[in-house]
C-alpha cells in the first residue's frame, strides 16, 4: 500500500512513453482477441448447419426408408450405403448442438459435450470409412467375376456382411473414444464455456499435432487414395468394355458418376484437410504470430469444416439418386466387363498389377469355389 | 489377397482420434521480450495460458488497466518475479 502514491505518479508521468511502448507491441504481444471470429461463427455456422440438417435429413432418411423397406439388400455396396446414410443421419443430429455452441457457448453440461463430441467423430470417420469401403466393394465386384472373391464369398455371405459392418462401426466407435475421454467443458478467457478436447498439459503440443496429422493422413489421404485407385480400376474396366460394344453415351454417364463421387469427395474434403494440416504445423512450430493471420486461419477452418460436413448431405444424391437411374444399366455393364476381363486374362493382355492380384487371390478361393456362384449375383451397383 | 489388405489397411490405419470442433479462444501468440518497469508496476493481475489444446504456446497473460494485456514467457526470470507480486486470476474472465 506504501507504494501506491508512487504508482499513481508514475502512471501519470509516463503515459506518453507507455502508449508508445504499447503501440509497438500491440500487434504481436498482446492476447489475440477472437471475439469477431466467434461472432462470425455465431452467424455463419447456424445457417450452414440448418441447411445441412434439412437437406441431409431429407436425403438420408429417404435412403434409410427405401433400403429398409426392401426385402433384402442385394449387394454389399447396398449394405454400405444404408450404413452410410445411418452414419450421416447420426452425424447430422449433432449439428444443432454445435450451432447452439457457436451462438451461446456450451451450456448443457459435460456429459452432453462428451457424447456429442464422440458421436460427431464416430460418425464422421464411419462415413469416410464407408465411402472407401464402397469403392473397394465396387472394385471387388468388378473383379469378382473373373476370380470369385476372397473370404467374403466364403461361408454365409449375409453373416459376413453383418460382421464387416460391425467391424466398420467398431473401428469408428474406437475412433470416437478419445473424444469421449478428453472432451470436457472449459471456460476460457472470454468467459464462454467451450466443449473441446482438453489434453494433459505435458503432452498437449505433441499429442494435438500428431492427432491432426494423423487425421489428415487417415481421414482424407487414405480414403482418397483407396477411392482413386478403385475407381480408376473400375473406369479402366469400363473403357475396356467399350470395345465389347457398350454404347459411348452410357459409358460417359457411368464415368460421370465415378468422377462426381471422387470429385465431390476431393472438393469437400481437400480444403478442410489443407487447413487442418496448416493448423497442425502451427501447433508444433507456433508459426502464426500475427493475430490477423490466426483469425484468418480460424475462419478458414470454420468454412472448410462446414464444407466437409456438407458431404453427408451429398452422399444420398451421389450414391443413390444419381446412381439409381444407371443401376440396371451398370449391372449389364459389369457383366460385360467381367466377360471382357475374363477374355483379356486368357489373352494375357491384363495389366501387370491386376494380374498379380488375381494370382494371389487364386489360393484362398480354391476351396471356396462352390459358394462363389451365390455371390456372383451381387454385381455392381453405382 | 489384395482386397483383403485394402480392407485391413483401411480399418486398422483409421485408428486415429479426431478433434471435433474448433474453439476460438483468445490466445497469446508470442511473447513480449521485456516490459518496462513502469508498465510492470501497472500490471494488476495475471492468468496462465496453458497448452492444453486450446492455445499453441504456454504463456503468462498480464493484465493492465482497460483490459490491456501482455504475454510473458513463463521461462523468463522477470516474468517469474512479476508473478510473485501480483494477483493470480483463478477465475478467468
Amino acid at each position: 500500500m506504501g507504494s501506491h502514491p508512487d504508482f499513481d505518479y508514475d502512471d501519470h508521468f509516463n503515459d506518453s512513453s507507455y502508449d508508445e511502448h504499447y503501440e509497438n507491441y500491440e500487434d504481436f504481444h498482446t492476447v489475440c482477441d477472437k471475439k469477431d471470429v466467434r461472432s462470425f461463427a455465431a452467424l455463419f455456422l447456424p445457417v450452414v448447419y440448418t441447411l445441412a440438417l434439412v437437406v441431409g435429413l431429407a436425403g438420408n432418411s429417404m435412403v434409410v426408408f427405401v433400403y429398409l423397406s426392401r426385402k433384402r439388400l442385394r449387394t454389399l455396396t447396398d449394405v454400405f450405403i444404408l450404413n452410410l446414410a445411418f452414419a450421416d443421419l447420426l452425424l447430422l443430429f449433432t449439428l444443432p448442438f454445435w450451432a447452439a455452441d457457436a451462438i451461446n457457448g456450451w451450456e448443457i453440461g459435460v456429459a452432453a459435450c462428451k457424447i456429442t463430441s464422440a458421436f460427431y467423430t464416430t460418425n464422421f470417420s464411419c462415413s469416410m470409412l464407408l465411402l472407401a469401403c464402397i469403392s473397394v466393394d465396387r472394385y471387388r465386384a468388378l473383379k469378382q467375376r473373373s476370380a470369385s472373391a476372397l473370404s467374403l464369398a466364403r461361408g454365409n455371405p449375409r453373416r459376413q456382411r453383418l460382421l464387416l459392418c460391425l467391424l466398420v462401426w467398431a473401428v469408428a466407435c474406437v475412433l470416437g473414444l478419445p473424444d469421449l475421454v478428453l472432451a470436457t467443458v472449459k471456460q476460457h478467457s472470454g468467459g464462454r464455456k467451450a466443449c473441446r478436447a482438453v489434453y494433459p498439459v505435458t503432452m498437449a503440443q505433441g499429442a494435438k499435432a500428431s492427432l491432426e496429422f494423423l487425421e489428415v493422413l487417415l481421414s482424407f489421404l487414405l480414403p482418397f487414395v483407396v477411392m482413386l485407385f478403385c475407381y480408376c480400376q473400375v473406369g479402366r474396366a469400363l473403357s475396356q468394355a467399350a470395345t465389347s460394344g457398350v454404347r459411348g453415351v452410357q459409358r460417359w454417364k457411368t464415368f460421370r458418376v465415378l468422377i462426381a463421387v471422387v470429385g465431390v469427395f476431393l472438393l469437400t474434403q481437400l480444403p478442410y484437410s489443407v487447413v487442418k494440416f496448416v493448423r497442425a504445423l502451427d501447433t508444433i512450430y507456433a508459426l502464426v504470430k500475427d493475430c490477423k493471420t490466426s483469425k484468418g486461419l480460424d475462419r478458414a477452418n470454420q468454412v472448410t469444416e462446414s464444407l466437409a460436413l456438407m458431404h453427408c448431405c451429398l452422399n444420398p444424391v451421389l450414391y443413390i439418386f444419381v446412381g439409381s437411374s444407371f443401376k440396371d444399366h451398370m449391372i449389364k455393364l459389369a457383366k460385360r466387363c467381367g466377360q471382357t476381363g475374363r477374355r483379356l486374362r486368357q489373352g494375357s493382355e491384363m495389366p501387370v498389377p491386376v494380374e498379380v492380384s488375381l494370382k494371389l487371390r487364386e489360393h484362398p478361393t480354391d476351396n471356396a469355389a462352390p459358394e462363389s456362384d451365390d455371390e456372383d449375383t451381387s454385381t455392381f451397383t453405382i | 489377397m489384395k482386397i483383403h489388405a485394402l480392407f485391413l489397411i483401411l480399418l486398422l490405419a483409421c485408428l486415429y482420434p479426431s478433434l471435433a470442433q474448433g474453439t476460438y479462444e483468445n490466445c497469446c501468440l508470442s511473447y513480449v521480450k521485456k516490459l518496462k518497469k513502469s508498465i510492470q508496476r501497472r500490471t494488476k493481475s495475471y492468468r496462465i495460458q496453458e497448452m492444453d489444446g486450446g492455445c499453441n504456446i504456454s504463456a503468462i497473460v498480464f493484465r493492465l488497466r482497460k483490459s490491456r494485456t501482455f504475454c510473458g514467457d513463463p521461462k523468463q526470470q522477470w516474468v517469474k518475479d512479476l508473478m510473485k507480486n501480483i494477483r493470480h486470476e483463478t477465475v478467468s474472465y
